[in-house]
């Protein structure tokens, strides 16, 4: 019997029999070397196409969206500077916007109130006659689509010459939001002010600023703002702003409590930065009472102090007194922008009220790149 | 005629001239997308920077002033960032150094920053301000940069 089955086996099947049909476990690949290749070549072909597109898209979306609600913050009566730095246009790849940021914010219902006057003119710290040292780069959140303002950290400043929506009071709310990105976060650089700063006892500030580099839990930088007479800086951002690229950043002032037989007004300061608000500050007004911050902040509307951006308005008195002159008051010769920022700035808003925590993460939301 | 039929029923060879044309169109598309890539702009701003060797003025895009990582175009030397004293009028750079700051007012703050940039010639504290690359003697920024 086993010899028999031995030999059957080694013999091929007879002519017109059924196939052997292939094992389906078998390892042997049906495709040629050749044909696979070709497949991953297809996908590659396609992916290469389509990838770029994708991510074009992607950022022409968030452009538009941005774009969308960009103009109907424009429509709020309460908004009163909104800088898109996108010039004239609505359109995708605007030209670039020129000499000033033009102000789109139109819905203020002040009798007296017109977009234009609000426009915000660049300018050289050296000269008020000297033409601009700033760059327009097409590098602003959405890429190649959203023109950014590049500020050179020694004479570039933004220039806001009406001041009257601008004059903020303790009794009143306000909020400012900007979107920027620090080239390196340098002790002092000013994204905005309206201030007037010049000895411990005679200064004065309605609102600043300014970054402050090695502050922090883990030495990253943090910001420090003055509002009206309060000084005050966040000890941890829990933001590397070196690595962070783009940040939104928004001051907000809510009054609390006002009382009419003093005039005397509580307020909460709030910085938020990527729509998140940071926590408690410490008040270095109240740690340092005799060296004091802002010793008031009438001055500056007194003297018709604009706002600015990329720097902090100083009394040129003590400041540069080589270039000041003795009995001139106007406010040319009384000021003068120090501690200037370094880096690039794509979108400014100003807001005469406080905005909620969900309006501001809204921002940030629709503006986030 | 049929060259073309024997080649078009040798699957073999079809197969690799097709693999060997989706190829070479594979890498078209690749290199055309890095030609035609957007150029981001340069990081950082141009600023006035002095040798500290040579002491010779010149303009450089710096990222970071606490620490410009450039050399001297003329000596190969460490650069700084340029201030002028507007008191005397005497260029010199800033040695950076970490201020503590962090639970000080503004104003005491601005005197710490004022006395780390302060004129080592006289000594002015408040009367300095960093040079702009329009006092460098022979850049012209408005023809050649824009």
């Amino acid at each position: 019997m086993k010899n028999s089955a031995t030999l059957s086996a080694s013999i091929p099947p007879a002519r017109g029999s059924k196939r052997i049909r292939r094992d389906p476990m078998s390892t042997r690949n049906p495709f040629t070397l050749i044909e696979i290749l070709m497949v991953f070549l297809i996908i590659g072909i396609l992916m290469a196409l389509f990838i770029p597109m994708l991510r074009e898209a992607k950022i022409q979306a968030k452009y538009a969206r941005w774009l969308a609600f960009n103009r109907s913050c424009s429509n709020d009566p309460t908004c009163v500077v909104n800088f898109n730095f996108q010039g004239d246009g609505w359109a995708f790849c605007t030209p670039p916007p020129g000499d000033k940021l033009v102000n789109s914010a139109a819905g203020s219902e002040s009798s007296d109130f017109a977009p234009e006057f609000y426009d915000g003119l660049l300018k050289n710290n050296r000269s008020p006659t000297a033409r601009h040292n700033f760059e327009w780069v097409r590098a602003g959140r959405f890429g190649r689509y959203k023109w950014a303002l590049k500020f050179n950290g020694v004479d570039t400043y933004v220039l806001i010459p009406t001041t009257k929506e601008l004059n903020f009071t303790p009794y009143n709310g306000f909020t400012i939001l900007c979107w920027i990105k620090f080239d390196k976060l340098d002790l002092g650089d000013c994204p905005f002010s309206k201030s007037l700063w010049g000895t411990a006892k005679d200064a004065s500030c309605q609102y600043d600023i300014y970054s402050m580099p090695w502050a922090g839990k883990f030495g990253q930088g943090s910001f420090d703002v003055d509002v009206f007479t309060t000084c005050g800086t966040w000890p941890n951002t829990e933001i590397d702003f070196d690595k962070a690229g783009w940040v939104h950043l928004a001051l907000r002032y809510k009054c609390l409590k006002k009382d009419p037989a003093t005039g005397e007004a509580k307020g909460q300061i709030t910085v938020f930065i990527n729509g998140k608000p940071l926590g408690k500050f410490i008040n270095t007004t109240e740690e340092n009472p005799y060296t004091a911050t802002a010793t008031d902040w009438v001055e500056c509307s007194k003297r018709r102090v604009p706002l600015i951006l990329g720097g902090a308005g100083c009394y040129r008195k003590y400041w540069s007194p080589s270039t000041y002159a003795k009995g001139d008051e106007s406010l040319e010769n009384t000021w003068i922008i120090k501690f200037p920022f370094q880096g690039l700035m794509d979108e400014f808003m100003a807001y005469k009220r406080a905005l909620s925590d969900g309006e501001i993460r809204g921002h940030y939301d629709m503006g986030k790149p | 005629m049929e060259a073309i039929m024997s080649f078009l029923q040798n699957k073999r060879a079809r197969n690799i001239v097709i693999a060997v044309l989706l190829f070479f169109c594979l890498a078209g598309i690749i290199i055309h997308a890095v030609l035609n890539a957007p150029v981001p702009p340069p990081p950082g701003a141009l600023r006035a920077v002095i040798c500290k060797k040579c002491q010779k003025l010149q303009v450089s895009r710096i990222v970071d002033p606490q620490n410009p990582k450039v050399k001297c175009s003329y000596c190969g030397g460490d650069v700084g960032m340029a201030w002028k004293c507007g008191h005397c009028g005497y260029v010199y750079y800033v040695v950076p150094r970490k201020i503590d700051a962090e639970r000080l007012s503004t104003m005491q703050r601005f005197v710490k920053v004022e006395a780390m940039r302060s004129c080592p010639n006289c000594g002015e504290s408040r009367d300095v301000r960093p040079m702009s690359v329009d006092e460098v003697p022979g850049f012209k920024r408005h023809t050649e940069e824009r």
